[in-house]
C-alpha cells in the first residue's frame, strides 16, 4: 500500500492541538543528557502516569530556551478528541509495532497491537507525539520507562542510545550493569544503592558510546515479586503492591530517597556518570561475589541483543553503537553471590579503582 | 543459553556466497565474532577458527575451494573437511546469514598455504553458536479486532471501549510482557 505517512503525522499533531484547545496544555521541561526536552500534555490524565519516573530530570520551563525535542501527549477518552483513523491496514503491522510504509528518514511511526500506544516522531522538526486511546490503556510497564521509543528515535543520528542496563557509581564514575531479564541486573543495582552507591538507573539508561558516559533517564526500580524478600525495606515503598500477581514490583526511588540507603543518608540519583566499566552479572548461588575481566564480545552479547530487539528500527545502528561502547570501556563479569552486601562491595571496589 | 547446531551437507561445492547485508550485522573482536540477524531476532558467536571460514565464505569462495584450502593447511582429510564446510555453509544459509551469490569472482585470493601442513594447527570443524532467546521479541500480537475508526482493540474489550489491561495470561511467553519487563 502507499501511505502518506507525513500527512497522517501532520493530522495527528493537528488533532493534538485540537485537544489542547479543549483541555489546555501543561508544559514540563526535562534536562536529558544536557538537552532540554519539552513535554506538552493535553489534559491532566497522562501526566502523573508518564512523568513520575522522570520528575528528577525536571527543570523550570523556559519559553526562550532552545528545545532539542518536544513530545506532545494526549489521550482520547479524557480529552474527548479522537485520533484520526490510521491510513494503514491490519497487514501493515510489523514486529515491535513498526508500521510498513510509515517509516522513512523523517517520519517514524509505531503502534504495537496489544500495547495500544501510538508513537510518532518527525526527525526533521524533532517533534514527537504519544497518543493513548485512554489512560487505562497504558500498560503497567510504560510508566517505568516513558517515552523510551521516542528517545530511541531521537538519539538515532547521534552516538547516544537508550540501553537496557542499570548504572551505579560514585564520585562521578560508574558502571553499567547489563544483561537480559533475570540476569541479576536489578538485584545488583538495588544492592549497590542500598550500600550507598549513587544511582543512575536499574533498567534503561542513556549511554553515549563516543564519550563513554551514561545518563540517568528513569528513577524507578523494578523487581520480580519473588525477589522482594531480599529487599524487605522496599516492600512498603512498592507502588503496585496489589497487582504483583501480574506485574513486577515498581518503586519510584525519587519519592523515597531518604528510605533507601542502609546508612540512612539520602539516595543520590545522579544525572550522569563517566563509565569505567561494563558489568555483566551472573548469579552463582554461592555466598561470595567477585568481579573478573570479561571479553568485550561477551559483554556485547549481554548488552546489545536485548536493547536491539526491544526498540523499533535502527537495529544496525544500536548494535554498532553498543559495539563501540564495549570496545571503549573495560568489561567485567560480576559473579554475584547470595550476600547482597558482598555484591555491592564488589561493584564498589571496581568503581573506586 | 546457546546451542550448537549442525545440519547435513546438501549444498553444492562450487557456488559462492555473500553476507546477507540487509539484516545482518557483524562485529569482529580479537577472540570472537558476534553477528546478529535483525530480521529473525537471532544472534551468533563464532570462534576464531570458525570466523576464518566465515570470512572465506562471505568473500565468495566456494565450499570446494575453502575445503581444499583448509585440508591442505591443516593436513586434514579432504572429504571430512568438505563435509564440515558444506554443513557450516548450510547452517549459515538456514540462519539467513548468507545468500547464494549470483555471480562474480571471490573477493581476494585464498590465503597462501603454510610452509608445512604437519606444523599447522590441528583442524577443527567450523561451528556457529546460535542464540534464539530474543526471538520472541519479534513475535506479532494478533489483531483481534479494530474499532469503528480502524484502531486495533484488544480481544477482551468491546470495540471502542479501551480500558484497564494486563498482559495476556494465556500467552506466558508473549512478547508484550517479556519485551517490557526488563529486569
Amino acid at each position: 500500500m502507499t501511505v502518506d505517512a507525513l500527512a497522517f503525522l501532520d493530522r495527528a499533531f493537528a488533532t493534538f492541538e485540537h485537544a489542547v484547545a479543549v483541555t489546555g496544555v501543561d508544559e514540563v521541561d526535562l534536562s536529558i543528557a544536557g538537552d532540554r526536552v519539552r513535554l506538552r500534555f493535553a489534559g491532566p490524565a497522562l501526566q502523573p502516569l508518564l512523568l513520575r519516573a522522570m520528575e528528577h530530570l525536571r527543570v523550570p520551563v523556559d519559553p526562550t530556551a532552545d528545545v532539542a525535542l518536544t513530545i506532545s501527549v494526549f489521550d482520547s477518552e479524557t480529552t474527548g478528541v479522537r485520533m484520526p483513523p490510521p491510513p494503514w491496514t491490519q497487514d501493515d503491522y510489523r514486529p515491535k509495532g513498526e508500521i510498513a510504509g510509515c517509516n522513512d528518514d523523517r517520519v517514524h511511526t509505531q503502534f504495537e497491537p496489544g500495547v495500544d500506544l501510538l508513537h510518532l516522531y518527525d526527525a526533521e522538526r524533532r517533534v514527537a507525539l504519544l497518543w493513548a486511546p485512554a489512560p487505562g490503556a497504558v500498560p503497567w510497564w510504560e510508566p517505568t520507562f516513558p517515552f523510551r521509543t521516542i528517545l530511541h528515535w531521537w538519539c538515532a543520528p547521534s552516538a547516544r542510545q537508550p540501553a537496557h542496563a542499570g548504572a551505579v557509581g560514585c564520585d562521578g564514575r560508574g558502571v553499567l550493569l547489563t544483561g537480559p531479564s533475570g540476569s541479576g541486573k536489578s538485584t545488583a543495582s538495588l544492592a549497590c544503592l542500598a550500600a550507598g552507591l549513587d544511582y543512575a538507573g536499574d533498567d534503561y539508561v542513556l549511554v553515549d558510546s563516543a564519550a563513554a558516559r551514561v545518563y540517568c533517564l528513569y528513577s524507578t526500580a523494578k523487581l520480580e515479586p519473588d525477589n522482594m524478600e531480599r529487599f524487605p525495606e522496599l516492600r512498603a515503598l512498592v507502588s503496585n503492591a496489589e497487582r504483583l500477581h501480574e506485574e513486577k514490583a515498581i518503586v519510584y526511588l525519587q519519592d523515597f530517597r531518604q528510605d533507601l540507603r542502609q546508612d540512612h543518608q539520602p539516595l543520590q540519583i545522579v544525572p550522569e556518570l563517566e563509565l569505567c566499566g561494563i558489568v555483566v552479572p551472573q548469579v552463582t548461588g554461592l555466598p561470595a561475589s567477585e568481579i573478573v575481566p570479561l571479553a568485550p564480545s561477551a559483554a556485547l552479547q549481554a548488552l546489545a541483543p536485548t536493547t536491539t530487539f526491544h526498540l523499533p528500527r535502527y537495529g544496525r545502528e544500536v548494535f554498532t553503537k553498543l559495539s563501540a561502547l564495549v570496545r571503549e570501556v573495560p568489561c567485567y563479569q560480576l559473579r554475584a553471590g547470595t550476600d547482597l552486601a558482598g555484591v555491592a562491595a564488589a561493584v564498589d571496589g571496581l568503581v573506586r579503582q | 543459553m546457546g546451542d550448537m547446531e549442525a545440519t547435513g551437507a546438501g549444498i553444492g561445492t562450487s557456488g559462492g556466497y555473500a553476507l546477507s547485508t540487509r539484516d545482518v550485522v557483524v562485529e569482529a573482536f580479537p577472540d570472537e565474532t558476534v553477528a546478529v540477524n535483525l530480521a529473525t531476532g537471532r544472534y551468533y558467536s563464532l570462534d576464531l577458527a570458525s570466523v576464518a571460514v566465515f570470512e572465506l565464505v562471505t568473500a565468495g569462495h566456494s565450499v570446494g575451494d575453502i575445503a581444499a584450502h583448509l585440508a591442505a593447511a591443516h593436513g586434514a582429510d579432504p572429504a571430512t573437511v568438505e563435509f564440515d564446510v558444506a554443513a557450516f555453509v548450510q547452517q549459515l544459509l538456514d540462519q539467513e546469514l548468507v545468500v547464494a551469490a549470483d555471480s562474480g569472482a571471490p573477493r581476494g585470493p585464498l590465503p597462501a598455504p603454510t610452509a608445512s601442513a604437519a606444523s599447522a594447527t590441528p583442524y577443527r570443524a567450523p561451528t556457529l553458536a546460535v542464540y534464539s532467546d530474543m526471538e520472541d521479541l519479534l513475535l506479532l500480537d494478533p489483531i483481534h479486532d479494530v474499532d469503528e475508526t480502524g484502531w486495533p482493540v484488544r480481544a477482551d474489550l468491546p470495540a471502542g471501549e479501551p480500558g484497564p489491561r494486563s498482559p495476556d495470561p494465556s500467552r506466558p511467553n508473549s512478547p508484550r510482557p517479556n519485551s517490557s519487563r526488563g529486569a
